[in-house]
């Protein structure tokens, strides 16, 4: 049976709808940010785990130059190693069309006898390699998509500088390509990384490989010492041109991987919090209000014989109801937010069950956080009331107290107006109110900016590297070293400008003990066409004597100007040198040794070489410079800047612009509530004070004008905090980005601030007008004749 | 006002209605109240709860405007008054005093009566107002270290800051003692002869009438019966 309380609850309720359910959006919203960001966060754990345990990923990796296959029983000798797979990963060149060659892709071995057993592969569509075949291949899906490559279609191969033509037999995916990003690449770009695999067979004859493998993953035994693993292997590899062990958590796609689910769990711990925080904060003014303006209805329920219990309860109930609504906007708002992200994340991370999933968990969660945030909000008011003895309830409350505080009798207020004077005693009175208000505004601020300054970053990164970095219109890898003069000839292709060559060795720098594996670049003096750029658009030249490290590489290694560093360069029989520091480099990405490539090539005891080449073309030359380019056999890959950069503007450009909705969404949301809650208590508050004005001969907007006067206070101090807010949790979300690999810019674009702004002060107008519609109807006889 | 000269009539009110909508019925507060208020006088309405006394003092004070009839304010027709119109009207001709004060809370004792100084275009220095009164003493106190009494004396230096024509007070004694009453209408009647302002008092106790230069006794809606005052009583000699 429904009570009578229950009612006068429900009626109370719908009485203060706008005002119950913008406190419910705020609790919605928090509820959603969890349950989105939550979600998807175990959601890609779940999906993660069960593609890492079902195809057996790795736990070290390491690739080599070329060790006998004899290697792999020592390999299974080392204490620690559990199992032990050797194959054989080569560069490869995919033709994929004629007018087009990607950047250099990768050929992977797949044991005749049956499955690998580390990274195996999955195979989705199509069948397995059939055993003995030499010419068919498995490819990786989202690459095979990319490009339209369809089962059964021909698939031309550059191996070893010799073509081979062969089959697509089946799609597949690998624990190891969950991200499947080109090596020195910073977006994953489906149409840039191609895998293929094929019988070990026909690789080790492609490459000249029989009897030997050059890639090996090792699972460790529990319990095992992997920092003693590493270095057993190092060392048995070494002389076989070992390019240095490392564990799972330096794997590049399980890097990235872990690095995205990192972010997405630390954000999905803070958000919701500011908006449940919000939440409590409002229910705490609201209710207080609405509590003031009930306190004959509770002195009467008391004076019938209600008991203190069940007023408290009454009044948590009512409460509750709005937790619940909350929680249940929450959790449909952030199911449907979490399928999006969720849908988004697959096209990014190929894990094959990815799909969100609200678990139970999440469900009561989610409902307790939400009631939490309600129930601690009203606390203190429900304890007051259930406390308050009837007679006194039955009393108008006292009128409250001010009095001249600090800053008024330094002579503070002494400029201002009675109504200014009015606000600003109203605001002093109540500092904690006036600060946790400020603090809201702050947040809904900081939110839209949070959500917006992704785009900048992305921007700034884009300028530096596709405007100063890469200012050439085609780069070229070599199959392997070429002489300067194979560079040059490039330069005779119809409608090339300007050829410059660029060598990349695999290396590691030492110092103190702390190592990083990364390339060593060697420059041709004063380039032109590939930069070397200091943060944001110095050109630095690369040293005629000595090395220039990426900043972060020195300040990893512990070195200053002048220390010699140790360079190992990675490869059967190349020396480790001493070179002097000559200087740092803040790079966007990656951790890279510059010399002049003379230099390069007096350490490496030889003539100048290259592996890169960037060509300036005639933009009508391009498409033909690209299939020239194509057919050379000591060309690995070529890429154009222009198809590059469309592509990552397609890339960034979605889930950007999906990420500023949702924020900006929540952040009027935050604001809404604030500033609505706040003027429309306020005016309930005073309401007989400002028909006193009417009274007095003020016109609405001179009364209008004191409650919205100190609600704009709050929101002109709250703009400017939060804006700062959210710089420095722009700063802190970097921070969680593994500075070795990115060094994403904490740039904060002035239209990111405007927009911020924006959003927040047009979410209080709009609140503004519903109290200024509010003033005005304010009944001035009715007011004034009620004692409160 | 006991004067020889011909008194000159500044508000005239006809055949006034005012229906109400409360809820799903109509109420009819005021049924066709006829009234003429002189400069200077002190009335006094008398008459029980619901007779529509309050309604016509609202009406005089433009607050609120009539059903029907017509309503005259010297040369200005408050009858369809827009809201700006009654707002200038208020803001520069009439005063008003409440039962229940209505001070705003934040702001101290001369700040309240600077709240009208401020707007009015020929106020009274807010610390005369609150001589006045006999208030200037306590001029910075906030209104909750005010007694009731001090509060309601406030309020009404407020009303006569501005040196209203027209000074309205409803029910100004209702929520005080006996003493502290009479002292509030010992500061209404000097105001009264100090500032010439026309003076309407909404009473339900009879006593005060005899303050007064003419009593309206309101029934039902309308003006009952109209009497005057040979001549006004002391506030000291009232007794009630």
């Amino acid at each position: 049976m429904v009570t009578s309380l229950t009612k006068k609850m429900m009626r109370d309720l719908v009485g203060q709808a706008v005002q119950v359910g913008t406190i419910a959006v705020v609790i919605g919203c928090g509820v959603a940010a969890f349950v989105s960001m939550r979600g998807t966060w175990k959601s890609l754990e779940l999906a993660r785990d069960l593609y890492y345990e079902r195809y057996r990923f790795g736990d070290v990796f390491v690739h080599l130059e070329r060790a006998p296959l004899a290697v792999r029983a020592r390999l299974e000798d080392i204490p620690g190693v559990a199992l032990v797979e050797t194959r054989l990963v080569e560069p490869v060149r995919l033709v994929v069309s004629a007018a087009e060659t990607p950047p250099p892709g990768q050929v992977m071995s797949l044991p005749s006898d049956g499955r690998p057993r580390l990274d195996d592969l999955r195979v989705y569509k199509g069948r397995p390699l059939e055993s003995g075949r030499d010419d068919e291949v498995l490819i990786l899906s989202a690459f095979a998509e990319a490009h339209g490559l369809a089962l059964g279609d021909t698939l031309p191969l550059v191996m070893h500088g010799h073509q081979f033509q062969t089959r697509i037999v089946g799609y597949a995916d690998a624990p190891e390509f969950v991200y499947a990003i080109a090596p020195g690449e910073f977006m994953p770009d489906p149409t840039r990384f191609g895998v293929v695999w094929m019988d070990e067979r026909a690789v080790a004859a492609a490459y000249r490989m029989d009897g030997a493998f050059d890639d090996v993953v090792l699972r460790l035994q529990p319990g095992a010492d992997p920092e003693g693993v590493l270095e057993s292997v190092d060392d048995l590899l070494e002389p076989y041109g070992g390019l240095g062990a490392v564990l799972r958590d330096k794997q590049i796609s399980n890097k990235l991987l872990t690095q995205e689910m990192g972010q997405l769990r630390a954000l999905a711990s803070t958000i919701p919090i500011v908006f449940l925080a919000v939440a409590a904060f409002l229910v705490q003014v609201a209710l207080g209000r609405m509590v003031q303006l009930q306190r004959v209805p509770i002195a009467t329920l008391k004076a019938f014989g209600y008991t203190r219990g069940e007023i408290a309860r009454h009044f948590f109930a009512m409460i509750a109801v709005v937790g619940v609504v909350g929680a249940v906007m929450g959790l449909g708002v952030g199911t449907w937010f979490g399928r999006a992200m969720t849908d988004l994340y697959r096209d990014f991370f190929a894990l094959p069950t990815l799909s969100f999933r609200l678990d139970g968990e999440l469900v009561l969660v989610s409902l307790g956080v939400s009631m939490l945030a309600a129930i601690s909000g009203a606390l203190g008011t429900v304890l007051q009331i259930a406390n308050m003895p009837p007679a006194e309830a039955m009393q108008p409350p006292a009128p409250p107290t001010y009095s001249r505080g600090l800053i008024e009798r330094c002579g503070g207020l002494a400029m201002l107006g009675p109504a200014a004077r009015m606000a600003a005693r109203d605001m002093l009175r109540r500092p904690l109110r006036l600060m946790l208000s400020i603090a809201g505004i702050a947040a809904a601020t900081a939110v839209v900016v949070i959500g917006r300054f992704g785009e900048d970053a992305i921007d700034a990164m884009e300028g530096v590297i596709f405007d100063h970095v890469q200012a050439e219109d085609i780069s070229v890898t070599f199959a392997g070293e070429v002489p300067d003069r194979a560079v040059r000839a490039l330069g005779q292709l119809p409608g090339v400008n300007l050829v410059e060559g660029q060598r990349a060795v695999a290396a590691r720098f030492s110092s103190g003990g702390v190592y990083r594996d990364g390339a060593l670049l060697g420059w041709t003096p004063d380039p032109h066409l590939r930069r070397l750029i200091e943060w944001p658009f110095h050109t630095v030249a690369a040293p005629e004597q000595g090395l220039v490290l990426t900043a972060e590489l020195v300040r990893v290694l512990g070195l200053t100007v002048g220390d010699l560093v140790e360079v190992e360069l990675l490869g059967r029989g190349l020396p480790t040198v001493m070179l002097p520091l000559a200087g740092s480099v803040r790079e966007p990405a990656g951790l890279q040794g510059h010399v002049g490539n003379d230099t390069l090539a007096r350490l490496l005891g030889g003539s100048r070489l290259a592996t890169h080449a960037f060509l300036a073309v005639d933009p009508q030359y391009e498409t033909e410079v690209v299939a020239r380019l194509s057919q050379m056999p000591s060309v690995l890959g070529v890429s154009r800047k222009s198809a590059v950069l469309a592509s990552f503007r397609a890339q960034t450009r979605e889930t950007r612009s999906a990420f500023v909705w949702i924020a900006s969404l929540f952040g009027a949301a935050l604001a809404v509530g604030i500033v609505y809650n706040n003027a429309r208590v306020a005016l309930s508050a005073r309401a007989r004070e400002l028909a006193s004005l009417r009274v007095l001969g003020f016109t609405r907007s001179e009364v209008s004008g004191i409650v919205l006067g100190e609600q704009a206070v709050h929101v002109l101090i709250g703009l400017p905090v939060g804006l700062f807010a959210g710089h420095q949790a722009a700063v802190a979300m970097m921070s969680t980005v593994d500075p070795e690999t990115w060094r994403f810019p904490v740039v904060i674009a002035t239209r990111t601030y405007g927009f911020a702004a924006a959003v927040v002060l047009g979410a209080a107008l709009i609140s503004w007008l519903f109290v200024f519609r509010q003033v005005s109807r304010l009944d001035l006889v009715a007011v004034l004749k009620t004692k409160e | 006002m006991s004067s020889d000269t011909s008194p000159v009539s500044v508000l005239q009110a006809r055949r006034l209605t005012r229906t109400y909508r409360m809820g799903e019925v109509d109420v009819l507060a005021l049924r066709g109240a006829d009234m003429d208020l002189y400069e200077g006088e002190l009335v006094v309405l008398l008459g029980p709860s619901g007779s529509g006394k309050s309604t016509l003092l609202n009406l005089l004070g433009g607050l609120d405007v009539p059903t029907s009839g017509s309503l005259k304010w010297r040369d200005h027709d408050l009858t369809s008054a827009t809201d700006a119109a009654l707002t200038r009207y208020r803001r520069e001709h009439v005063g008003f005093v409440f039962q229940f004060y209505n001070l705003v809370p934040s702001l101290t004792a001369r700040e309240n009566v600077a709240l009208v100084t401020d707007i009015a275009p020929d106020p009274l220095d807010p610390d005369e107002a609150l001589d006045l009164v006999g208030l200037r003493s306590r001029r910075d106190h906030f209104p909750s270290q005010l007694s009731g009494g001090e509060q309601q004396r406030v309020a009404i230096a407020r009303a006569v800051a501005k040196r209203p024509d027209l000074l309205l007070c409803d029910e100004p004694t209702g929520a005080l003692d006996v003493a502290t009453g009479r002292l509030v209408l010992d500061v209404l009647a000097r105001v009264n002869r100090e500032l010439g302002a026309t003076t309407a008092l909404i009473t339900h106790n009879a006593a005060i009438a005899a303050l007064a230069d003419r009593v309206f006794t309101m029934a039902d809606g309308r003006v009952a019966t109209v009497t005057s005052n040979a001549t006004r009583a002391k506030s000291s000699d009232i007794q009630w």
